[in-house]
């Protein structure tokens, strides 16, 4: 099963503004790139010498921001975001 | 709802409603933050909740609580790379108390919050605590993305996720090596199907733990869960080797579910969800200080889990209500400061949760030194096994001899004895 059919089984309450940021120079710079392995919801691409950012996908488990410092994440407003309805 | 409360809660896991529902029974003024739309919805379990801690708080819930099913088979799946061995404890007598259930979260914890609310605890949704509030040094209260709450004490149990305590200086940020990442699935399957397939009877649940082969280079284990109609399967690793070996988890997810070990128990499954979630893995070297003036840390945040057990709601339970108890205590003295709501380390620290990750500190260091042990062991296991149940020819002694020459293939002696030695010590 591929990763987009499984975030598509998703509850998400999005929000316009995204929780997620990074810092460009750094990124452009980084040889690791771990968020693009780590994420489990893929919401890091990189393209282009520039990384996107899905935040609409992100399921908050807070692992890019332990994996890569030049990450800066925080909790999405409140109400807003993944809601597992198996959790 | 008041401007002031005696209290305030920040999440709605098992540890802050254990810690709400001691301090709304002893009369004190608690409310509870939550930044999901109901508890619950953000929060992942592996599967299984033991039921001690819970079950000395409120004796018996397990009769009305919502849970998945009564857990009476544990198995270790030790994974080769052509071959799988297992060992399964069996309970078959009706036992006066379960020891786990299965549970899905986004059920218990709605139930859970229920209760704390009944006995008198405030519990708000849809709200997200952005910082502690400081006055001199002791924290005052919440900032929350809808204004300020003010309280005596704070209870930080905001999960893996521990940015509260990072800004408020109580832990510096976990390093990629305390934290693991583990992903999930829920995949649907009839109840009969799933008794069928694990050899249960009905609400009889089983628990399944891999290690081995699939898990190469990793600090990580699977694992399958039965619930009431749906299996729970999922994988965690810590983030440091994931990033050394460039795993991505999903695709980590879908080899695991294809190894012949799992694949029969969840063939023709729906999917129902995909989730993912940190682990605290920091051990007891890991953990935040539990107590400053004004604020307790219980659950996740304070980094409690147990590698070894897979414990990790049931301690949040304990560390949860021993926070309230001593927020009670507090308000009758009327002293919030570090020294008086210090009772609160000290008895955490006197029991079996402290005791055991003191113990095991540096247990995960030491595997992920000796990264071979992931999978070197149980390929010995299963190669030795092999060979002893191959007829070929050879006698049973000459058979014991070739084991003993896999063992050694696997491992150098000098150090198999070191890493019994080392999980001896550990664990014992």
């Amino acid at each position: 099963m591929r990763l987009e059919e499984k975030l598509y089984l998703l509850r998400h309450v999005v929000d316009e503004k995204s929780h997620i940021s990074v810092d460009e120079e750094k990124c452009a710079r980084c040889d690791d790139k771990s968020c693009l392995d780590i994420c489990p919801a893929n919401v890091y691409s990189y393209n282009d010498r520039k990384v996107f950012i899905a935040f609409e996908n992100c399921v908050e488990c807070g692992s890019c921001r332990i994996a890569c410092p030049f990450i800066s994440w925080v909790n999405p407003l409140g109400g807003t975001g993944i809601s597992y309805r198996f959790g | 709802m008041t401007d002031k409360f005696d209290a305030i809660v920040v999440g709605t896991g098992p540890a802050g409603i254990s810690a709400a529902y001691m301090m709304a029974k002893a009369g004190v003024n608690v409310l509870v933050i939550e930044r999901g739309e109901f508890p619950g919805s953000k929060n992942v379990i592996g599967g299984v909740l033991y039921i001690k801690t819970i079950n000395d708080m409120l004796p018996g819930f397990w009769k009305e609580a919502p849970l998945e099913r009564n857990v009476v088979q544990h198995s270790y799946c030790l994974m080769g790379r052509r071959d799988f061995s297992m060992i399964s404890y069996r309970s078959t007598g009706s036992k006066e108390t379960p020891n786990g259930f299965t549970v899905l979260r986004s059920k218990f914890d709605r139930w859970y919050a229920k209760k704390a609310e009944d006995a008198g605890a405030t519990v708000i949704m849809k709200t997200n605590v952005t910082e502690l509030l400081r006055e001199g040094g002791k924290v005052v209260g919440v900032r929350t993305d809808r204004g300020d709450l003010k309280a005596e004490v704070t209870v930080v149990s905001e999960g893996a996720n521990t940015m509260l305590c990072e800004k408020a200086g109580l832990i510096t940020k976990p390093r990629p090596d305390q934290m693991a990442l583990a992903v999930r699935e829920i995949i649907s399957l009839p109840a009969d199907r799933i008794q069928e397939r694990f050899g249960l009877s009905e609400g009889e649940g089983a628990a399944i733990h891999y290690i081995g082969s699939p898990f190469k280079g990793l600090v990580g284990f699977g694992f399958v869960y039965t619930n009431r109609d749906s299996v729970s399967v999922g994988l965690g690793a810590t983030l440091s080797t994931m990033m050394k070996e460039k795993v991505r988890p999903y695709d980590l997810m879908e080899s695991f579910k294809a190894e012949a070990s799992v694949a029969p128990y969840i063939v023709n499954g729906l999917v129902k969800e995909y989730q993912a979630h940190m682990i605290p893995e920091g051990g007891y070297g890991g953990m935040p200080r539990l107590a400053a003036d004004g604020v307790l840390v219980a659950g996740d945040s304070a980094m409690l889990s147990n590698p070894v057990t897979g414990e990790g709601a049931d301690l949040a339970v304990l560390s949860g209500r021993l926070a309230g108890e001593t927020v009670a205590l507090a308000k009758k003295s009327g002293d919030f400061s570090a020294r008086y709501l210090d009772i609160y380390r000290r008895t955490l620290s006197s029991s079996f949760v402290i005791r055991d990750m003191r113990k095991q500190a540096g247990l995960l260091h030491y595997i992920e030194e000796n990264i071979d042990i992931i999978d070197r062991y149980p390929e010995a296991v299963n190669a030795a096994l092999e060979e002893w149940f191959r007829v070929d020819g050879a006698t049973r002694g000459e058979k014991i001899r070739r084991i003993e020459g896999i063992i050694i293939s696997k491992r150098r002696p000098a150090k198999i004895v070191r890493d019994i030695y080392t999980f001896g010590r550990k664990l014992l």
